[in-house]
């Protein structure tokens, strides 16, 4: 594929990206107002493998209804509480940090196509896609425990014996844990891009050697 | 740089423009002006061929050491 498509291509998913993104902040802002609930997911475990542990236990919070069911802990809440808050803001910061590392990618595809992949822009750009993507797992870590807060704030304990508890928390025989879940893919991805955006870089101090010799 | 190039005094010995020595020797006259005026990084083996052959002259007679140049 050569750079003209794939600057194509990437203009053509960031705009993509940015409607989605826009949909999605319909769908968050109106919801509340429909009275649709908004629905949440976290892995959990129980801290001990027994038949006894639940499989599914439902209990309704303040302003959601919370389910457990095989692994998985689904929260939906109504209205513009806090746990809406949260979800604005992730949308908001992921939503931010996916268009942004688009955008850097884009303009760097631009350099490709117009024969300047060694320069300083592009150097550049390569260098903040990696700390994007490194910002990313480190925002879900983030918003997770927040989330954990909330939700905990709201639910001890779910049916009288079973607690969540915190990752890093003793949990009982019947407790569930919560599970912080950050895509490390994101992170690995971030340190080859920093690898690549370093190359890039000297190949730029090499480039304007070149064009110094005569 | 201790390397001091010394084509403006070749091409005044051998009574040769700027224009002249760029199209015998195939260089632009933009880039003989840096390398006169000692604004490159380095000159390439077969463009100092090429001006020595052009100037009827030894590299010695274009670049010069000389420790004391800033």
């Amino acid at each position: 594929m050569n750079a003209r498509r794939l600057h194509w291509i990437l203009t053509v998913v960031w705009g993509g990206a940015g409607l989605l993104l826009a949909v999605a902040g319909i769908i968050l802002l109106a919801a509340p107002m429909l009275g649709e609930p908004l629905v949440t997911q976290w892995p959990l475990v129980a801290e001990v493998s027994r038949f006894d542990v639940p499989m599914r236990i439902e209990a309704p919070v303040s302003d959601a209804v919370l389910a457990f069911t095989r692994g998985t802990l689904t929260v939906e809440h109504t209205g513009y509480g806090l746990s809406w808050l949260l979800r604005l803001s992730d949308v908001i910061v992921s939503g931010g940090l996916i268009l942004s590392g688009l955008w850097l990618l884009r303009a760097f595809t631009r350099e490709v196509r117009d024969g300047m992949p060694f320069s300083p822009g592009s150097a550049r750009r390569l260098r903040w896609i990696g700390v994007l993507l490194l910002a990313f797992p480190i925002w879900q870590v983030i918003r997770d425990l927040l989330w954990h807060r909330v939700v905990l704030s709201q639910v001890t304990p779910i049916d009288g014996e079973t607690h969540l508890v915190l990752p890093w928390n003793q949990a009982g025989m019947y407790d569930l844990r919560l599970v912080l879940d950050p895509d490390l893919g994101f992170a690995v991805t971030g340190v080859l891009m920093l690898v690549v955006a370093e190359a890039f870089r000297i190949g730029m101090v090499l480039r304007e050697d070149s064009e110094e010799i005569i | 740089m201790p390397i001091v190039v010394r084509l403006d005094v070749m091409m005044a010995r051998r009574k040769m423009s700027l224009n002249e020595l760029s199209s015998r020797v195939g260089v632009s006259v933009t880039n003989l002006s840096l390398l006169k005026t000692g604004k490159v990084r380095g000159i390439r083996f077969n463009t100092l061929e090429a001006i020595c052959r052009a100037l009827d002259c030894q590299p010695g007679d274009i670049l010069e050491f000389d420790e004391d140049h800033p």
